[in-house]
């Protein structure tokens, strides 16, 4: 294994968590979503020599995960949804947690799945935490933009959560 | 419910069920860049194997040896005008390889190419179908001063046009146009412009028959499902230009504007 590869799957190896958490806010089943976190990883590696650590490499996978994601072209494989996957996918986690987590974790991606991709990239960073600014800087829009369509994601979020019904979350 | 109970469950989520690691390139096309790629490089190749056959064969083949030199030279200026217009795309998509900035600079300049590479595409059409209309023109010996041919050049032209109407509307639409709109609609939305409903359509036969072929064979899928349908739209063209000739001359009898005798005469003189 060369050197570069190396390091970039070190690397890749602490923040596989999160892109997978990305493909499961953009697909709704496991199949696509296998495929998106791959496809990310492959996009990742591909310009990772572009890279040449001029930003903070959480922050450029983040950003080129999101990028994947939003233009990423569903497969054609006849899948079922989420609704028919079982739970078992959920529950191989390291730190143990009850039923009601795995149930309300289900039914976050799935709200979280209706959104349009930009709504979704943006209520990825405010889940990550990131500022107004900071997602503006990511994203390439004005901060004002940015809260306004922030606003404007969580609100259509909370939309979609009232019409599931309402869950203890 | 309250979102910051969605922060919570969000954290708590470690996602540690995902897949193992691998740097290989997938077996199906997931980004619609690479999508456009591999269809433009279908067609090219389609066209580099087909475009020689069609102008130095059927419907231009000719004992005459002067009309061969032509269509032969013709052949020849077509092929370098695909093989410069493949060249200019190739180059585009290397230069999208370049490290992002932000998303809306990504998307932007992906949109930017995309269309830049449909107008090429577009370029490369319109340049060598004028050739090929010339190339007919020449084969059936025209003269503007002979009976008919004023019309034949008409109808010719008419239907040239109508080709380059049909090849943009459906064919450029379901191999380039469709991912464009996507990636227009994306850019769209994030800098605030209003983006409406796309409209619910039923899926056509090209949109099938890709889906199947993909289903069952990945990226080789796609590529059959391309080189089936460019066969029959060389085959449906034919068809189509001579159902317009077949309904002009019937329309044209019945309403007294042609004369089926003189038409008879010019085209034994073309002959």
């Amino acid at each position: 294994m060369s050197s570069p590869e190396k390091e970039f799957l070190e690397k890749i190896e602490k923040h596989k968590g999160v892109v997978f958490k990305i493909s499961k806010m953009y697909m709704d089943n496991k199949d696509d979503q296998n495929d998106l976190y791959q496809e990310i990883i492959y996009q990742a590696w591909k310009s990772y020599g572009d890279f040449q650590k001029r930003s903070d490499f959480s922050t450029w996978l983040y950003r080129t995960a999101l990028n994947t994601a939003i233009v990423f072209l569903r497969s054609e494989k006849k899948r079922s949804f989420i609704q028919n996957q079982n739970i078992d996918g959920l529950s191989a986690r390291q730190e143990p947690y009850n039923d009601t987590d795995d149930v309300n974790m289900k039914r976050m991606y799935e709200a979280i799945n209706q959104l349009s991709p930009i709504d979704k990239a943006l209520i990825f960073f405010f889940l990550e935490g990131f500022s107004g600014k900071e997602i503006a800087l990511q994203l390439g829009i004005t901060e004002v933009n940015t809260r306004v369509k922030l606003k404007r994601a969580k609100e259509k979020l909370k939309e979609i959560i009232t019409r599931q019904g309402t869950g203890s979350y | 419910m309250e979102l910051e109970n969605f922060k919570e469950l969000w954290n708590k989520d470690t996602g540690q069920e995902s897949p193992e690691i691998s740097l290989e390139k997938q077996r199906e096309i997931h980004s619609p860049l690479e999508m456009l790629k591999v269809n433009m490089e279908t067609e090219f190749w389609l066209m580099i194997v087909t475009l020689p056959l069609l102008l130095t064969g059927f419907p231009f083949a000719s004992t005459d040896s002067n009309i061969k030199t032509i269509s032969v030279l013709l052949t020849i200026l077509s092929v370098a005008i695909i093989v410069y217009f493949y060249s200019r795309f190739l180059k585009l998509y290397k230069l999208l390889r370049k490290n992002s900035t932000n998303t809306n600079y990504d998307l932007f300049t992906l949109k930017t190419q995309l269309l830049i590479s449909k107008e090429i595409y577009i370029s490369y059409y319109i340049a060598y179908i004028p050739l090929g209309f010339l190339l007919s023109l020449i084969q059936i010996n025209f003269h503007f001063d002979r009976e008919y041919n004023l019309a034949i050049f008409g109808i010719s032209l008419l239907i040239t046009l109508l080709l380059i109407a049909f090849i943009i509307k459906y064919w450029i639409y379901y191999m380039y146009g469709r991912y464009i709109d996507d990636m227009v609609r994306l850019v769209d939305e994030l800098n605030g412009i209003e983006v409406s409903q796309r409209p619910e359509k039923r899926k056509t036969w090209f949109e099938r028959s890709q889906k199947f072929f993909m289903n069952k064979m990945g990226i080789k899928g796609n590529i059959l499902n391309t080189v089936i349908w460019f066969v029959f739209m060389y085959i449906f063209i034919i068809l189509f230009l001579a159902l317009v000739l077949v309904i002009i001359i019937i329309v044209g009898a019945k309403l007294d504007f042609l004369d089926i005798g003189s038409l008879q005469r010019a085209l034994n003189k073309l002959n």
